[in-house]
């Protein structure tokens, strides 16, 4: 039987975009917990949508992405498992056949935990600009699938492994902007 | 009266001519040499269905191509895919753009989304309405794996979850222009998928596609030196088979013409047999394959190859003249009073053994009985026509040793001595042991040789695309195309219960049924449909107003339609391959992907005895078992044909003697099989058909030694005949192709058993005589 060949493209842009997503939250520091405050810019939406809530990334417990304001959700990736606790109670695995995205986003989120920028060189062109206190790392998607979604995604570390922003400007016109603040502050 | 000279000449160049002729009209121009393996099996005692089904599901496996060109730097293994592509699109192969094929499916489903939910995501919907609606929204926008864009035209990730749903060629292989992508390690892969112009096993295509790799090849290393190129495919293998098949025949013939020449130029001292022999093997063989072309179209490459054997056996009936002429004693013209009935008998008992073949139902016996039926009354018409016309002057050499040495091996071997009693029950007792360790073997993959190369590289790539290839597939049979895709969401249902890393591969995959999609449509009818509710669930997560107004309004824009048949299979032509022709019903095909090892054949047999209407194929395992129940058959037949010839030999000689007769080949054919469990040799159809040329050859020999007495020419005859077929058969046990050796080694041991054990055939000389 032939295994069809488009049906790999089937893994669709909204697949890479997950893969930038997961590739952007990942370029984090090797032990990482903060409080963020994310603001999702939707194209035609004219008040963009705020949410807050904690990250923690280590290699052990893997990556805890949580919300907890306007409501409770929690993202949780470990190995090439993932699942996500909803707003409304419920559970719902990411089946690895579903989310073939999974093993890279973990392959290079790992990278980045250990502080290899040159494992994102394989998926993004990196540009490195020294800023006053800290650099930003500024990401432009180099396969094709990837770039039809991604606009850019720029990272700012106070010092290498403190990350400070995160924004991710896509092809839609949406963005996301993520800042990052120590979680004691946060106060959600 | 007899004929003249010129008459005999006329007579057999007419016929020559005529079957080349017609064999010319009869040829199959585009594959005159067939190479496929399969071609040799017989058409399927099976419905038309099944039949259309594993021509289908062979076609779609056999007539792609897999490049895999990775590398450690991004942009220049890109760089170096593309030079390929282009190096093998220029050579004429056709790449598949996956990329194109997937925007115009994506197009499909972005305007049918409404009609994609899977059972799971409508009882959800169907239980928490606009809550679990509210819900899927705001976790899609609190998500790290979802984008703020994607909340326009698909809030709550529904067509993404249902895209990234869809079975891909490759585990975490991604669309990237015409190919498909991924990172393994520290490694990029790009997949590059091409479709053959014609059949993966003609010798135009298969050419094509090798010539066509090799430029991909090139253009890949000289953009990048360091990437690793690999390239897999049927097409590869038909032509690596062809070019070590043709050079095996080419030193085969060489090999086999040069030690029958050496052995005849040392007994006879004379040029004349070496034109005459090679006239007559020129002529047998040429004739052998015109016949095959005449009956069949093209010639398989394993009878060509199995043909070059004939050298062995169609010369046997020259060397019976030639013996006779040179060694004889008499006039010339008195050479076919002598030798005529040994001739006309083992001819006929020949031809009678191969005619059996006829009837195993085996294209492959089919077409090795016509080449040597064909090829042998050739050769015997070389003899009876053009011999006694060509050697008409007293031959002047003297006999010597070898010409006396047959006779007297014949002569020791009939002397009373106790010898000629407990040597072959010997020789028996220590076969015995071996029988039982004879095994059986019908697997088809056992009887193809693989370069171990390409084997590796096809390995390597399924091994990073994370697959392993399924035992088969299934057939979904139904009244229609809705009832066969339910049937096939069903299997696929209870498939996922068996295993749930199963990642089921069929056309529903693609296209939900009607009745799922129907579902789908009615549940958002009832959530979008309640717009107070609606809000209300949206405020209830905090989530603003106008994007529940967005989800209503898409709704009413939307036609609110079924995804059709027509429209997938306009945007993925590729689908269609899924449907197979089924009178008034519609059948699909459908499988597995991806790592299919933890599910063995007999789970998957089981899974498909769960929905009614669904059979799960097994190709190989169909023809293991065509293979086993030909084998038997024509087991059965040679003991039919043997007993068939008995009666003809009882008819002519009386039974006390025919008895005598069949006694050494039959013994030679316990020691063969004897031996071959010793070597833990698996008995194969094409040992079956060595065994048949043993039994054969042996009773020829007995033939001949019977109707020549203890004459030193029919001696000499019959061990210039079991000599040169060692050669020719013996080098047939050095082949690479596995079907080959097997009956090379076989014929190898059983003709010399035969020759050994022929005096046993001759009755006890008496003392007097000895």
């Amino acid at each position: 039987m032939k295994p069809l060949g488009f049906a790999a493209g089937a893994l669709l842009a909204c697949t890479a975009l997950s893969v930038a997503a997961g590739t952007a939250m990942t370029a984090l520091p090797g032990k990482f917990n903060s409080a963020f405050m994310q603001t999702r810019s939707i194209p035609g939406f004219k008040t963009p949508l705020v949410s807050y809530g904690i990250v923690h990334v280590d290699g052990v417990h893997g990556f805890r992405w949580q919300v907890n304001s306007p409501y409770h959700y929690v993202f949780l990736m470990q190995g090439d498992k993932a699942e996500e606790l909803q707003p409304d109670g419920s559970v719902r695995e990411l089946k690895a056949e579903n989310t073939p995205w999974l093993e890279a986003v973990q392959h290079i989120f790992m990278a980045a935990v250990a502080g290899d920028l040159s494992e994102l060189q394989n998926y993004f062109h990196l540009e490195i600009t020294r800023l006053a206190s800290g650099q930003q790392i500024s990401m432009t998607p180099r396969t094709s699938a990837m770039a039809a979604a991604i606009e850019s995604i720029q990272l700012i570390e106070t010092t290498p492994g403190q990350p400070k922003q995160l924004l991710i400007r896509e092809k839609s016109g949406g963005r996301i902007d993520i800042r990052f603040h120590p979680e004691k502050r946060s106060g959600t | 009266m007899p004929l003249s000279t010129a008459a005999r000449w006329a007579i057999w160049l007419a016929i020559l001519a005529a079957v080349c002729i017609l064999a010319w009209i009869r040829l199959d121009a585009r594959q005159p040499v067939n190479t496929d393996i399969l071609a040799l099996l017989p058409k399927a005692q099976q419905s038309p269905l099944i039949e259309a089904a594993n021509s289908r599901s062979r076609e779609l496996y056999a007539d792609q191509l897999l490049i895999l060109v990775s590398g450690a730097d991004t942009p220049v293994t890109r760089d170096a895919a593309l030079a390929a592509g282009k190096a093998a699109s220029a050579a004429g192969l056709h790449m598949e753009d996956t990329g194109k094929t997937f925007n115009r499916l994506l197009r499909a489903y972005q305007k049918h989304h409404f009609a994609l939910l899977d059972a799971a995501q409508i009882n959800r919907l169907r239980q928490g309405g606009e809550t679990a609606f509210a819900s899927d929204v705001a976790a899609s926008l609190a998500s790290p794996a979802d984008f703020a864009g994607t909340m326009r035209n698909d809030p709550g990730g529904y067509l993404g979850r249902y895209i990234r749903s869809l079975p891909g060629a490759g585990a975490g292989f991604l669309p990237d222009g015409p190919f498909l992508t991924a990172m393994r390690g520290t490694q990029r892969y790009y997949l590059l998928r091409f479709r053959l112009t014609g059949s993966a096993f003609s010798q135009g295509t298969s050419t094509q596609a090798a010539n066509a790799v090799q430029a991909a090849r090139i253009a890949a290393d000289n953009t990048c030196s360091s990437c690793v190129f690999l390239a897999t495919g049927t097409a590869l293998y038909a032509n690596a088979s062809r070019i070590e098949a043709q050079r095996e025949i080419q030193w085969l013939t060489l090999v086999s013409t040069l030690l029958i020449m050496g052995i005849i130029a040392y007994v006879f001292r004379s040029l004349a047999p070496h034109i005459l022999a090679a006239l007559q093997l020129l002529a047998s063989v040429a004739v052998a394959s015109a016949a095959v072309i005449i009956c069949f179209g093209s010639i398989h490459i394993l009878t060509l190859v199995a043909g070059t054997t004939l050298l062995g056996i169609a010369i046997d009936y020259a060397f019976l003249y030639f013996a006779e002429y040179w060694f004889g004693g008499d006039t010339p013209k008195n050479v076919m009073r002598h030798m005529g009935s040994g001739l006309y008998l083992g001819l006929l008992t020949g031809i009678l053994g191969f005619a059996f073949m006829l009837f195993t139902g085996f294209p492959a016996l089919d077409q090795i009985a016509v080449f040597s039926i064909a090829g042998m009354l050739e050769a015997g018409l070389v003899v009876v026509l053009i011999y006694p016309v060509t050697l008409t002057n007293t031959p002047k050499v003297a006999p010597h040793a070898l010409v006396y040495w047959p006779q007297r091996f014949i002569h020791m071997a009939c002397r009373p001595s106790r010898w000629r009693f407990w040597l072959p029950l010997v020789l028996l007792l220590l076969a015995m042991p071996g029988w039982l360790r004879l095994r059986a073997s019908d697997d088809v993959r056992g009887l193809q040789h693989l370069p171990p190369q390409l084997a590796q590289t096809e390995r390597s790539i399924h091994e990073i695309l994370g697959e392993s290839q399924p035992s088969g597939f299934y057939l979904v049979t139904a009244g229609n195309l809705e009832g066969a895709l339910i049937k096939e969401e069903q299997l696929f249902s209870n498939m996922r219960s068996a295993d749930p890393g199963a990642i089921p591969l069929g056309l529903s995959r693609f296209l939900p049924s009607m009745s799922l999609q129907r579902s789908s449509l009615a549940v958002w009818n009832t959530i979008l449909g309640n717009s107070p509710a609606l809000y209300a669930a949206f405020l209830h997560y905090g989530l603003p107003q106008q994007l529940a107004t967005l989800a209503v309004n898409d709704w009413h824009r939307n036609p609110r339609l079924p995804l059709t048949a027509n429209s997938v299979f306009a945007a993925a032509p590729e689908l269609r391959d899924f449907v197979i022709p089924a009178g008034g019903n519609t059948a699909l095909m459908a499988t597995v992907a991806g790592d299919t090892s933890s599910l063995t054949p007999a789970i998957l047999q089981k899974i498909s005895g769960s929905v009614a209407g669904v059979s799960y194929i097994q190709p190989l395992q169909q023809i293991a078992s065509i293979f086993r129940s030909i084998r038997l058959r024509a087991t059965w037949l040679v003991v039919l044909g043997y007993l068939l010839i008995s009666m003809l030999l009882i008819l002519r000689y009386g039974r006390r003697e025919a008895i005598r007769m069949l006694y050494a080949p039959l013994f030679a054919l316990a020691v063969t099989l004897g031996t071959l469990g010793w070597l833990h040799v698996p008995v194969t159809i094409f040992v079956v058909v060595a065994l048949i040329l043993i039994l054969g050859l042996g009773r020829d020999y007995a033939v001949f030694l019977r109707e020549g007495g203890m004459r030193r020419t029919t001696a000499l005859a019959v061990t210039l005949s079991a000599l040169t077929t060692l050669c020719s058969f013996g080098l047939l046990s050095l082949s690479h192709i596995p079907a080959l050796h097997a009956f090379g080694l076989t014929a190898l041991i059983g003709i010399l058993a035969s020759y050994l054990s022929s005096p046993l055939s001759l009755p006890v000389l008496s003392e007097a005589s000895t």
